[in-house]
């Protein structure tokens, strides 16, 4: 009798967002995770978890300049050794499969880490983890040797030598200079057999993965079918997986509803599209899972381009923009809070957060344009003949990107700056657009880390000597780069690096470079019943307790 | 004359509903509240309502008015691409069956070309230098015309052999004259029936190229990039995908009833078999 209560009150928990929800007030904020987090012991042995993925992966070395998507670490971190697993709350913590502790064992001269490894990690070929996958990993992607076509050098840059510690089972990684996010570094660990070679790591995990270390093992990754069939590995030495079997399987994001609503698939991330949450929720069995992941949505505004090299005109884009109106028309019907994004580093939630935005004012928009020269003729700004016209550049078909442009062009007209508005298929966006800076305004999502002075270094950093990284507006200062800098190496001191932090933030602010829209909201349909995978927020999923609970 | 009714009605039906239509298109804005420009920041993707009729846009417009708006482009585009493909084709078919000889076969050998290659993914590939919405009209217009073409110059070899047109060239009259007085009027229920068809074309094949991201480019809007817009969302919120359907499903039924009223009315041939 009980369970029936329970099973009957359970959709209402889960009713669809929007419409009956309106009058309630606004929304609660959500909270940093929610997987449906249940003990081992409620989740059932067996079954058969079926995944989607956003592509086909064709380069399984996660660290390779190709692999380097989301799809790709999905599937390994299932069936490679990921040494730190971070929580809910962003801290990374040593997985005990793999690592008996992992800490700074020193600070001078030089950081070291000292790692010691489980002795019961074996790779799939019989070998032992150790110092030599260590020392691979850290050459390949130290950027070195250009054999190694790598997707980032972040943290193993630094890396000034990999050794054995004393004691058997013991890594030691020095550091040239300190590095305060070292916990991210080595997950997941490829084995050196497969990568040490720049042949092997550049072409041994093309279409396979060759050697594992997980609570699953690849039965099969089936190219016509773009299906990757992982099984629970017997040879696992940690608690066994709940699961029998994860089918991944690559579906196109406009299928995605239908897929769910077909039983074809066990999850659905919908992202910012209240349409797919609908649908997807209105499915029987399904169930809403809701997080402020570390996800942001932002515009990027190219400073290269001659109107918006002068920062007053910049600043004008940035003011005469109404931030809050343009989360209330990205995330209407999703039943979310209405919270602009206010720091460059930190989303809110985590420690640190500060929203350093200037506030919305279109009259000083207008008076810094005024300053810079662009005078008002009739319904357009001009100056030495030419007229202020920006191009917005978006990606056709992503939810969410054709509000923000019309709503931008809406609030720019109202300061006297004409707006081109261009349509460009998604697949071209960065290759033909953004990368090449053919564009005035472009708005994408940063995928959010724990560590984010280190990750997003390359999108703020000043470019030089003709690399860009990923830093798109094409501006930085010496200031912003050696507040990011300190604050990736105040490695054993938290509080300075998150004032370093937050000295970087306002200082990018005032170059108005890249404009923070929103924290994006992680909303995850699953089957009612999944436990320990959802959305997952900043936390990462142990694969081998995701299941489903006991009817 | 009692014969040909059913094609008059139709025609009359047809006329109607596209005066309707059109009437609603271009005199429409003037009553309704909203214009497709101005953005309801109190409202993003509501439903219909007193203040929106057929509801807003997730970026707060309203989706009468830009349903109005993509009528106006689509109906343009159909007019001008009827008027241009079916006016090209007459000129082409007649200047080679008058003139016969190498224009007539360079001509035809033109027709044929554009005939053979894939007209939908030529436009698609040329459309985003001409940008969208009118720009368009030439480019479809380009791949329209063949097939008339070749019909009017097949009518005007017969035409150029009767007897009164022999006479005309016999007493002195000129190659345009002979087609301005005693050819182009027997072409004309012809032109106008293809002309009338090539609205519709028109307007199914600009909404097509709109739908896969080629036609009119924001602010713009067609009913073509109106669909697109709501298709994802047409199981979850139907009035946005049913606004932008409809018209162009009743455009394209009106004008198909005026195009085949008028066949049936001025072609005495298939008003005796109706």
């Amino acid at each position: 009798m009980r369970a029936r209560t329970l099973l009957a009150v359970a959709p209402l928990l889960v009713a669809p967002p929007g419409g009956c929800g309106e009058a309630a007030g606004p929304p609660p904020v959500p909270p940093p995770a929610d997987v449906n987090p249940a003990p081992r012991a409620e989740v059932r042995t067996g079954g058969t978890l079926r995944w989607p993925l956003p592509e086909f992966p064709v380069q399984w070395n996660v660290n390779h300049a190709d692999g380097s998507r989301s799809a790709v670490g999905t599937v390994v971190r299932a069936v490679l050794p990921v040494l730190m697993r971070a929580d809910a709350r962003a801290v990374a913590h040593p997985v005990p499969e793999y690592l008996l502790s992992a800490r700074v064992t020193r600070l001078r001269p030089r950081q070291v880490v000292t790692y010691r490894l489980n002795p019961a990690a074996r790779w799939s070929d019989g070998r032992r983890l150790g110092v030599a996958d260590f020392a691979a990993q850290a050459r390949a992607l130290s950027g070195a040797d250009p054999r190694f076509r790598v997707a980032t050098v972040t943290g193993y840059r630094q890396i000034a030598r990999v050794e054995a510690g004393t004691a058997p089972g013991e890594v030691r990684v020095v550091f040239a200079r300190p590095y305060a996010d070292w916990r991210g570094l080595f997950s997941p660990l490829y084995p050196a057999s497969r990568t040490a070679a720049p042949d092997a790591f550049n072409r041994a995990w093309t279409n396979r993965i060759p050697v594992t270390a997980g609570p699953f093992r690849v039965a099969r990754i089936d190219r016509m079918q773009q299906t990757v069939t992982l099984v629970r590995d017997s040879a696992w030495w940690g608690r066994p997986a709940r699961l029998d079997r994860i089918v991944f399987r690559a579906l196109d994001g406009a299928a995605l509803p239908g897929a769910f609503a077909a039983d074809e698939i066990d999850l659905i991330d919908v992202g910012t599209d209240a349409a797919a949450l609908r649908r997807a929720a209105a499915a029987p069995s399904a169930a809403v899972r809701r997080a402020a992941g570390p996800d942001w949505r932002h515009l990027t505004l190219n400073a290269a381009r001659p109107a918006l090299a002068d920062v007053r005109v910049r600043r004008a884009v940035f003011a005469a923009l109404d931030r809050t109106a343009l989360v209330r028309a990205d995330l209407a019907g999703l039943d979310w809070p209405v919270r602009p994004l206010g720091n460059h580093f930190v989303v809110p939630g985590r420690p640190g957060y500060r929203d350093n935005a200037p506030p919305y004012d279109p009259a000083a928009a207008r008076r810094l344009l005024d300053a810079a020269g662009w005078r008002l003729h009739g319904r357009h700004r001009t100056r030495g003949g030419r007229t202020l016209v920006l191009r917005f550049v978006l990606p056709a078909g992503v939810p969410g990107a054709k509000p923000e442009a019309e709503l931008t062009r809406a609030m720019l007209r109202n300061v006297g700056i004409g707006v081109d508005v261009r349509i460009v298929p998604v697949a071209d966006l960065f290759d033909r657009y953004v990368a090449p800076g053919a564009f005035d305004i472009v708005p994408f999502t940063w995928l959010g880390t724990a560590f984010p002075a280190s990750a997003l270094r390359s999108a703020f950093a000043r470019p030089s000597g003709g690399g860009l990284l990923q830093n798109y507006a094409r501006h930085g200062t010496a200031a912003i780069d050696r507040a990011m800098d300190r604050a990736a190496s105040a490695a054993g001191d938290p509080r300075r690096a998150r004032a370093l932090l937050d000295k970087a933030d306002r200082l990018l602010w005032r170059e108005a470079t890249v404009l923070p829209l929103y924290q994006r909201p992680q909303i995850v349909v699953v089957r009612r019943g999944l436990a320990n995978l959802g959305a997952n927020g900043f936390s990462e999923p142990a694969y081998e307790d995701i299941g489903f609970t006991r009817p | 004359m009692t014969r040909r009714l059913p094609g008059n009605r139709r025609t009359t039906a047809g006329a109607v509903l596209l005066t309707a239509l059109f009437l609603a298109a271009f005199l429409g804005p003037l009553v309704a509240p909203w214009d497709g420009e101005r953005i309801d920041y109190a409202a993003f993707r509501a439903p219909p309502s007193a203040a929106h009729w057929l509801g807003t846009t997730q970026s707060g417009r309203d989706v009468l008015a830009l349903t109005l708006q993509g009528m106006r482009t689509s109906l343009l585009v159909g007019l001008l691409v009827a008027v241009l493909s079916t006016g090209f084709a007459a000129a082409v078919g007649m200047t080679a069956g008058v003139l016969g000889g190498w224009a007539d076969r360079l001509l035809m050998f033109g027709a044929d070309l554009l005939l053979v290659l894939p007209s939908f993914l030529a436009v698609a590939a040329l459309a985003p230098s001409l940008g969208g919405g009118p720009g368009l009209v030439p480019l479809i217009a380009a791949f329209l015309w063949m097939i008339t073409a070749r019909m009017v110059r097949a009518m005007t070899l017969s035409l150029n052999r009767r007897d009164y047109v022999r006479a005309a060239r016999y007493l002195g009259v000129g190659p345009v004259r002979v087609v301005v007085r005693h050819i182009l009027p027997h072409l004309a229920s012809l032109l106008i029936v293809d002309a009338a068809l090539n609205v519709s074309l028109a307007i199914l094949t600009e909404s097509g190229l709109a739908y896969l991201g080629f036609g009119a480019q924001p602010p713009d809007v067609s009913l073509g990039t109106l669909i697109a817009d709501a298709r994802a969302a047409a199981p979850v919120y139907p009035w946005l995908f049913a606004a932008a359907a409809g018209p162009l499903v009743l455009i394209v039924l009106a004008v198909n009833l005026l195009g085949d009223g008028l066949r049936d009315a001025l072609d005495p041939a298939i008003a005796r078999c109706s």
